[in-house]
C-alpha cells in the first residue's frame, strides 16, 4: 500500500497492522507553529529516545517542527530543511514498516505522500566487548558486538579504504535479519560473491539468529563434520583475512562473524600468529598440528597397541601398563569410552555452569571423579593419561567447530583401533584422507595449501604449518585474485 | 579459482604413481629379484633402462589429449567395436591386479596385522575402504595422494634409510654367477609391469600444465629402480646372499629389525605395514577407479560401475585364495598376455597414426 497524503488513512492502516503490538508506539501529534498539522510518528518503544529529550535526534525533530509555520512545514520537510543526515523517504506503507522495525522512528505527515525514517540508537545490544572464544597475549582484546553496523564499523576502523565494500542482503521471511557481506574489491573473485548470494537465496527460512543458522544453509557438503565456513569472533582477524581476499559475512544479532572461503590450514591460523616473530608463531602451529594428530588419533593408537601390538612397546613399559591395569573390571576399549564420554560430560556441564560455579567442575571433574575412578579400579592410571591428553589436544586446535570434527572423529578412530588395531586405524586414516581430498570450498580444494601447488598458477604463501619471516611473507593466500597476489613490496 | 575440470598436476601423478607403486613393487618384485642375485640386480637396472628408453620413445607420440568426436563413419563404427573388446580387456586386467594386490593386503594383514582374523573378512574390509575411499574424481585421487605421498612413502624411504645403518656392503662371492638368461628374466618382468602399468593414467587424465606425462613416469620409475635396488642391496648387506633366500619374507624381516635410536619403540615392523597397507589400499582404489573411467557410462552410473568392480575383485580373490595359487600367476599373466598384446596395440596404433582420425572413442 502507498503512503496516503491523508494521515487518517495512514493512521487506520498501521493500527491494523500493529494491532496487540505493545512494544510498538503510534503517537499522533500536532506539529506547526499553530499546532495545526497532524503528524504521526510509529517507533519501538525501546529502539527510539525519548522523543522531548532536547539532545535526541528525533527529539530535535519535533522541537524544530513545532517552530516551523503550518502552511509551510510539508514543504520544509519535503526539502529535509532539518538537515538531518541519517533520514530516508518511502512512499510504500511496507517499506517504511520495515525500517521502522529496524529500529528507527517513521513520520506521517498530514498532506505529505511519504513516510519519513529518523535514525535512532535502534534496539539494545552488548556493545563492543573481549573476544570471549579466542583468546590472545598478543594483539586487539577486541570482539564483535551483537549489531551487524557495529561490526561492520570495526573492520572498517582497520580497513579505512573505499574498496572495502559492504553489502546487505536480507534473509529470514519474518526475521528479515540483515546480512552484509564485506570484502575487498579487487581482491575477492567475483564468482564467489554471486555464488554465496544464490546460496543465501537458495531456502525461505523463517528467521535466522545466528551466522552458524548461515552456515549450515549455504555450506556445500552438509554431511562431513568439518566446517566449511570458519567463524571468528575478533574483527582484526576478519579484517586480516578480507586482505587475503576472503569474504567475511556478518549476520546481525551474532557477535560471530563467517569467512570464506576455507581450507584446512586456514583453522589452524590465529591472529596473533602474525603478530609474533617467525620462530614462535612457527613453534606455536606446528604445536597445534601435532595436537590435531593426538586428539585424533592417542586414544585408539593406545587401544591398538595394548590390545593388538603389544610387541612394539619395550619391555618395561609393557610391564608397567600390564601392571597399571591388575584388578580393572573392564575391557580397555570400554575404559577409555567410559573415561571419554565422562570427559564430554564434563566439558558440557562446564559450559552450561553459571559463572562462578564453572570453575568448580575443573576440580571435580578433575580431581574427584578421576582420582577416585583410579583408586576404586574402576580405570587404570594410563586410561586417564590418555584421555586427558587427548583432551587437552582437542582444546589446544584452534575454532570449536573445528576442534569438534576431531572430537567426533576420536570415538570413530577408538572403534577402529580397539576392533581392528593398527589396521583398523590405517583403514579410517585412508578414508579420511579421501574424504577431505573431496571437500571443496568454492571450489577450493580444503586441503589447500598442501596439495594443488603447481595447479592454476598458485606459488605457496609461506604460511602454512612453518610461517615464513614477515619480510618474507610477500604474497596473498590462494584465495585472492590471482593477478593481486603480491602484498609486500620492498620500496 | 579452482575448478572441478578433471586436471591434476605433474606433482599429483608423480605422488599418485609412487604411493600405488612403491609398496606393492618392494612387497613383491624385491623377493624375486633377491633369488637372482647379480643377475638380478643387473636385470633390474637394465629393465630401469628399457622401460626410460621405452617412455621417451612413446613421449614421441602420445601427448595428444583424446580427440573429440565426430560424426561416425563404417570405419568408425569397426573401430568401436574393437574399442568395446579393448576396454573388456583392460577390465580384466584391472579386476585381476586388483584381486593380486587384495591377496597381497589380505595376507600382510591376516600375518603381521590382525592374525586370527578370517580372511575374507579382511578382504571385504580392504576393498570397501579402497572403493570408497578413493573416490571418484581425478582431482580428489590426485589430491589425496600428494598429501599422503609426504608421509607413507618419505616414511618408507627413513625407514629404509635406518634399515641401511646396519647392512654391510653386500659379498658378491656368496651370489651366484651372472646369467644372461636370468638378466633378461627380471629385466622382462619389469619391462612388462611398467609398459602395462603406466598405461593406466593416460586414459583420461589431463595434466593441467604443458609438462608431458611421459616425462612424469620417466622420473616416477627412475625412483622405483633406484628403490628396488637399494632395497635390494640393503637385503643383501644385511642378511646376505644365502641368509635372504633362507627367510620367507625378507622385507618383512628387515623391518621387523629396524628400530629408531634410543629403543624408543621395540619394533618399528607395524609403522612400515601401515605405510605399506595405505599403499595396497590407494593401489586397489586405483583398479576399480580407472575400471570406472574405462567405460563409457561413468558419468550416470559410477556408483553401481564401482560396485560391480568391486565384487568382480572379491570374486576373482576368492577363488584365488581358495585354490592357493602363487603369486607368480599375476607376473606370467602380465608377462606373456597383457604386455605382449598392449606392445601390439601400441605398435598398431602408432602404425596407424596417419590414418582417418574420424572417431577415436565410443
Amino acid at each position: 500500500m502507498k503512503v496516503s497524503k491523508d494521515i487518517r488513512e495512514n493512521e487506520e492502516e498501521l493500527r491494523k497492522r500493529l494491532e496487540n503490538c505493545a512494544d510498538i508506539i503510534v503517537r499522533p501529534m500536532m506539529l506547526g507553529r499553530d499546532g495545526g498539522v497532524r503528524a504521526l510518528v510509529v517507533y519501538i518503544e525501546v529502539a527510539v529516545s525519548n522523543m522531548m529529550l532536547e539532545d535526541s535526534v528525533v527529539g530535535k525533530l519535533v522541537n524544530h517542527l513545532w517552530m516551523v509555520p503550518d502552511e509551510e512545514l510539508v514543504a520544509f520537510v519535503s526539502r529535509n530543511g532539518f538537515g538531518i543526515s541519517d533520514t530516508a523517504e518511502f512512499t510504500e506503507l511496507d517499506q517504511a514498516l520495515k525500517a521502522m522495525l529496524a529500529g528507527n522512528a517513521i513520520f506521517f505527515l498530514d498532506g505529505y505522500e511519504k513516510a519519513i525514517k529518523v535514525g535512532s540508537k535502534g534496539y539494545p545490544n552488548m556493545g563492543v566487548t573481549k573476544a570471549e572464544s579466542e583468546k590472545v597475549l598478543h594483539g586487539s582484546k577486541e570482539g564483535f558486538a551483537d549489531s551487524v553496523k557495529t561490526n561492520t564499523a570495526l573492520i572498517r576502523k582497520r580497513i579505512r579504504s573505499t574498496d572495502l565494500k559492504v553489502e546487505e542482503v536480507r534473509v529470514g521471511k519474518r526475521s528479515d535479519t540483515v546480512v552484509a557481506l564485506v570484502y575487498m574489491d579487487g581482491l575477492l573473485y567475483p564468482r564467489l560473491l554471486e555464488q554465496l548470494k544464490t546460496r543465501l537465496e537458495a531456502y525461505e527460512i523463517d528467521g535466522i539468529w545466528d551466522s552458524g543458522m548461515v552456515e549450515q544453509l549455504t555450506e556445500e557438503n552438509w554431511l562431513s563434520p568439518f566446517p566449511q565456513f570458519e567463524s571468528t569472533e575478533r574483527p582484526d582477524l576478519a579484517a586480516m583475512e578480507i586482505l587475503n581476499g576472503r569474504l567475511v559475512l556478518i549476520s546481525d544479532n551474532s557477535p560471530f562473524a563467517l569467512m570464506l572461503p576455507t581450507t584446512f590450514g586456514s583453522f589452524f591460523k590465529v591472529s596473533e600468529d602474525r603478530y609474533h616473530r617467525f620462530l614462535l608463531a612457527s613453534f606455536t602451529r606446528a604445536v597445534r598440528y601435532a595436537a590435531m594428530f593426538l586428539a585424533l588419533l592417542i586414544s585408539g593408537a593406545y587401544l591398538a597397541v595394548i590390545c593388538f601390538h603389544t610387541q612394539i612397546l619395550p619391555t618395561n613399559l609393557l610391564l608397567s601398563f600390564a601392571e597399571a591395569r591388575k584388578g580393572v573390571p573392564f575391557p580397555s576399549m570400554l575404559e577409555i569410552l567410559l573415561m571419554e564420554l565422562a570427559f564430554e560430560l564434563i566439558r558440557e556441564a562446564g559450559v552450561r555452569m553459571p559463572g562462578p560455579l564453572s570453575g568448580t567442575i575443573g576440580i571435580v571433574g578433575g580431581l574427584i571423579i578421576g582420582d577416585a575412578a583410579v583408586s576404586a579400579n574402576l580405570v587404570s592410571p594410563m586410561a586417564v593419561v590418555v584421555v586427558a591428553l587427548s583432551a587437552l589436544a582437542s582444546f589446544a586446535v584452534p575454532g570449536e567447530e573445528f576442534q569438534a570434527a576431531f572430537r567426533l572423529l576420536k570415538f570413530g578412530f577408538i572403534f577402529l583401533g580397539g576392533l581392528g588395531g593398527i589396521f583398523g586405524i590405517t583403514l579410517g586414516l585412508f578414508l579420511l584422507a579421501g574424504h577431505l581430498s573431496a571437500l571443496t570450498s568454492f571450489q577450493i580444494p580444503y586441503l589447500m595449501p598442501f596439495v594443488g601447488q603447481g595447479l592454476s598458477g598458485y606459488e605457496d604463501e609461506r604460511d602454512s604449518i612453518f610461517r615464513a619471516p614477515f619480510r618474507r611473507m610477500n604474497r596473498r593466500a590462494v584465495f585472492s585474485r590471482r593477478e593481486e597476489r603480491v602484498r609486500l613490496r620492498k620500496r | 579459482m579452482f575448478a572441478d575440470n578433471g586436471e591434476i598436476s605433474g606433482r599429483q601423478l608423480k605422488r599418485q604413481m609412487l604411493l600405488e607403486l612403491s609398496p606393492v613393487l618392494l612387497l613383491f618384485l624385491s623377493g624375486n629379484i633377491l633369488l637372482a642375485g647379480r643377475s638380478g640386480v643387473l636385470g633390474l637396472l637394465l629393465g630401469g633402462g628399457i622401460l626410460q628408453l621405452y617412455l621417451y620413445l612413446l613421449s614421441q607420440g602420445f601427448n595428444r589429449r583424446p580427440e573429440r568426436r565426430s560424426e561416425k563413419s563404417e570405419h568408425a563404427q569397426r573401430k568401436c567395436r574393437l574399442s568395446w573388446i579393448w576396454v573388456l580387456f583392460w577390465e580384466s586386467f584391472l579386476v585381476l591386479t586388483g584381486a593380486w594386490l587384495l591377496q597381497e593386503g589380505v595376507g600382510l594383514t591376516a600375518s603381521y596385522l590382525l592374525p586370527g582374523t578370517a580372511r575374507p573378512v579382511i578382504a571385504c574390509l580392504i576393498l570397501l575402504a579402497a572403493a570408497v575411499g578413493v573416490g571418484s574424481s581425478p582431482e580428489q585421487r590426485g589430491r589425496m595422494a600428494e598429501l599422503a605421498c609426504s608421509i607413507c612413502f618419505y616414511g618408507i624411504l627413513f625407514l629404509l634409510a635406518l634399515a641401511a645403518l646396519h647392512a654391510r656392503t653386500p659379498d658378491a662371492r656368496q651370489m651366484p654367477a651372472i646369467a644372461s638368461t636370468e638378466v633378461l628374466r627380471i629385466c622382462w618382468e619389469f619391462v612388462a609391469v611398467g609398459i602395462v602399468i603406466t598405461a593406466f593414467p593416460e586414459m583420461g587424465i589431463t595434466l593441467a600444465e604443458k609438462e608431458k606425462k611421459t616425462h612424469i613416469f620417466g622420473r616416477v620409475w627412475l625412483i622405483l629402480t633406484l628403490l628396488l635396488a637399494g632395497t635390494v642391496l640393503i637385503l643383501y648387506g644385511t642378511y646376505g646372499y644365502h641368509g635372504v633366500n633362507s627367510l620367507q619374507f625378507p622385507l618383512q624381516s628387515l623391518m621387523s629389525g629396524t628400530n629408531l635410536p634410543g629403543k624408543f619403540l621395540e619394533r618399528f615392523d607395524i609403522l612400515w605395514m601401515a605405510f605399506f597397507l595405505f599403499g595396497i589400499l590407494f593401489a586397489i582404489g586405483s583398479t576399480v577407479f580407472y575400471g570406472v573411467r574405462l567405460t563409457p557410462w561413468r558419468r550416470k552410473q559410477a556408483v553401481p560401475l564401482r560396485i560391480l568392480l568391486s565384487v568382480l575383485t572379491g570374486i576373482v580373490w576368492l577363488v584365488v585364495d581358495t585354490c592357493s595359487l602363487d603369486k607368480m600367476y599375476y607376473i606370467n599373466l602380465v608377462k606373456w598376455i597383457y604386455a605382449p598384446i598392449f606392445i601390439l596395440y601400441l605398435l598398431v596404433k602408432k602404425g596407424g597414426k596417419n590414418a582417418e582420425k574420424d572417431d577415436s572413442s565410443c
